[in-house]
């Protein structure tokens, strides 16, 4: 097949090639159906993308790309590529701005018919405790230069260490909600300046904090060892690393701009901009990213936090009644060095996972013990109309995407074509009929941000599920959210 | 003085193609386009001049520096600029100088409608070229 003049080799009914030409050190690799190949990959450059990532220097296996995939700045989203660590780079077009963009899911021992009658109210009460919106700040107190040096340093551990979570929680997240070797002091003060106010805040545009419903169990065995019932009422909050993660990836790319000239990396996009793992620019990078991760995992403890506050105050009910639970955090902008297996040999590499979620297999040493025997978490959003889902890494996913899945469904329609659509509309009204509680900073939002203006995120869980990278466990069913 | 921008329809982000019969006219038509992205709203408060003093090696690492600069007067201090005052900019030695001052004030974010939250200012598909007498460049703000 040849879209946009790229020639895909299809391997598999959803898995497609793109040869290795000209100076691309490794094929592309591109998990997408044939129906969504002919409705959408000739409308934009995320195939050149494709392309342009296989071109970076020390790059393993293959330029992959998940059925997310669309359109990004440098890296397609939905990119993962997996970098030599000697002799590869480290890009932060392969992150993106928003560092640690992530979800976490929450469980609670509540069922549907319990809180129907409470829905308005709840929703009222979480868009009361978490800052939403444009600017959002002031969830807690605004943080001293010692106290963002520790979130900086501790993620989530900090958040517990505030009696904003319970210890048991740094088990249930990625990387146990700190990676190691995280330095603030690679962070600018004006990233610390954009970020000291806005610890346990949900930000705007598609991030969330939704309650749902666990409408169709699909693995029961798997679903359990989740926490996951039928008609249970659950959480996931969808939020990154805020102005700080943004300042870091802006003043980290000047940075890595001026070297990638320096090394003399020749590359097709200005936006793959990108340095020696092992340079100093490099690791500074590193470093700061992996504060700006830190930042994140402690952003959604503290929402997390506020969340229960939420149905706590709601429900008037104890903690053991209301029973919750983190069932997961995965991150899906980062990049990480991880050990997999190349041409038969285990070795570190750092994976650069762009609109891509980890999807660790049964056996694991890095995800809990209690999910060893079934496999990671892997939580994918859609939209706040239809429906999302949870499902499980495995063996071959290791094998073939260094343990990689998609992150979501990716917009449809742009922001403005959304308005246009939305006008003349009830969205409330219609949300409503499809049982949707919503509270949102304004209604421009709901407008940007309704159904219509995402594709159909079944569509892509449903082809990592057939060609066996993830395994569908659950789909939950929005019945509340607030959005900024 | 002329200039005049397109706004692009763009899946996720604000994106605008802007073409103006100066270089510095590019700068302040660019800045125009980021003030109405964040709010429709005029400010009330007195106004306040910043100086602003960049060096960069390319025209679009300048840009994006400008602007920057501005989205984080707006981020970290709630301050907003309103309009540009002045601004120059000129290459010597193989550097690009910008000077400008720029007119803003302090809002309270409890009082001004705000329409995004722009998280970036990106070099995606930026680049500023010189034709037939006009400067021209895209710009896309992530969102």
């Amino acid at each position: 097949m040849i879209i946009n003049e790229i020639e895909l080799k299809q391997l598999s009914p959803n898995l497609w090639e793109i040869p290795r030409t000209g100076d691309m050190n490794v094929p592309g690799r591109i998990y997408i159906s044939q129906k969504m190949i002919e409705r959408s990959l000739q409308n934009d450059q995320a195939l050149q993308q494709v392309i342009n990532v296989a071109h970076l220097p020390g790059i393993q296996k293959y330029s992959l790309a998940m059925p997310d995939i669309h359109w990004g700045y440098g890296f397609p989203i939905g990119g993962v590529a997996a970098t030599d660590l000697d002799e590869g780079v480290i890009s932060p077009g392969g992150v993106g701005y928003d560092i640690n963009c992530g979800v976490r899911l929450a469980t609670t021992l509540l069922e549907y018919d319990f809180v129907k009658d409470k829905i308005e109210s709840l929703i009222s009460n979480l868009f009361q405790n978490i800052p939403t919106g444009v600017g959002a700040h002031g969830a807690i107190k605004k943080l001293s230069p010692k106290e963002m040096k520790q979130v900086l340093t501790k993620g989530s551990v900090w958040a517990i260490e505030n009696n904003l979570g319970n210890s048991s929680d740094i088990d249930f997240t990625e990387e146990s909600g700190t990676l190691k070797n995280a330095d603030p002091d690679s962070v600018s003060q004006r990233a610390i300046e954009r970020g000291v106010d806005q610890v346990g805040t949900l930000g705007s545009g598609n991030h969330f904090c939704e309650v749902d419903i666990v409408e169709e169990i699909y693995d029961e065995k798997i679903a359990n060892v989740f926490g996951l019932f039928p008609n249970q009422i659950v959480v996931q909050i969808h939020t990154g690393s805020r102005g700080l993660g943004y300042q870091i990836c802006d003043d980290y790319l000047k940075t890595i701009l001026k070297a990638s000239n320096a090394y003399g990396y020749n590359l097709p996009d200005k936006q793959l901009a990108c340095a020696p793992i092992k340079s100093k620019e490099g690791k500074d990078y590193l470093s700061a990213m992996q504060a700006a991760a830190n930042f994140a995992w402690n952003n959604r403890q503290v929402i997390m936090h506020l969340a229960k506050k939420s149905f706590l105050q709601t429900f008037k009910m104890s903690e053991s009644v209301l029973g919750f639970n983190l069932v997961y955090d995965v991150c899906h902008n980062i990049a990480k060095i991880e050990e997999h297996n190349i041409n038969d040999e285990l070795k570190n590499v750092c994976v650069h996972r762009k609109g891509a979620t980890r999807a660790f297999p049964p056996g694991s040493k890095l995800i809990p013990t209690k999910y060893r025997e079934v496999g990671q978490p892997v939580l994918i959003p859609g939209d706040m109309g239809r429906y999302s889902f949870v499902a499980v890494g495995t063996e071959k996913a290791m094998h073939e995407t260094f343990g990689s899945s998609c992150h979501g469904a990716g917009r449809n329609l742009s922001r403005t074509k959304a308005m246009k659509d939305a006008k003349g509309r009830n969205l409330l009204e219609e949300l409503h009929k499809r049982g949707v509680v919503i509270q949102a900073s304004g209604y421009k939002t709901i407008a940007e941000e309704m159904p219509d203006a995402y594709k159909d995120v079944s569509e892509v869980v449903n082809v990592m599920h057939e060609e066996g990278i993830t395994k569908k466990v659950a789909k939950l069913r929005p019945i509340g959210v607030i959005k900024g | 003085m002329s200039w005049n921008y397109k706004i692009i329809d763009h899946t996720a982000d604000i994106a605008f193609d802007v073409e103006a019969d100066e270089l510095n006219e590019l700068f302040i038509a660019s800045a125009q386009v980021w003030r109405e992205s964040i709010s429709d709203d005029m400010v009330a408060a007195a106004s306040e001049e910043k100086s602003l003093e960049i060096n960069e090696e390319s025209l679009e690492v300048l840009l994006v520096s400008f602007l920057s600069e501005l989205n984080y007067f707006f981020q970290s201090e709630s301050w907003i600029m309103n309009s540009v005052r002045t601004i120059e900019i000129i290459k010597e030695c193989n550097e690009w100088h910008l000077r400008a001052k720029v007119l803003g004030s302090h809002f309270d974010r409890n009082k001004v409608k705000l329409k995004a939250e722009i998280k970036a200012i990106t070099y995606h598909q930026m680049e500023i070229k010189e034709q037939q007498g006009k400067f021209s460049t895209r710009v896309v703000f992530d969102i």
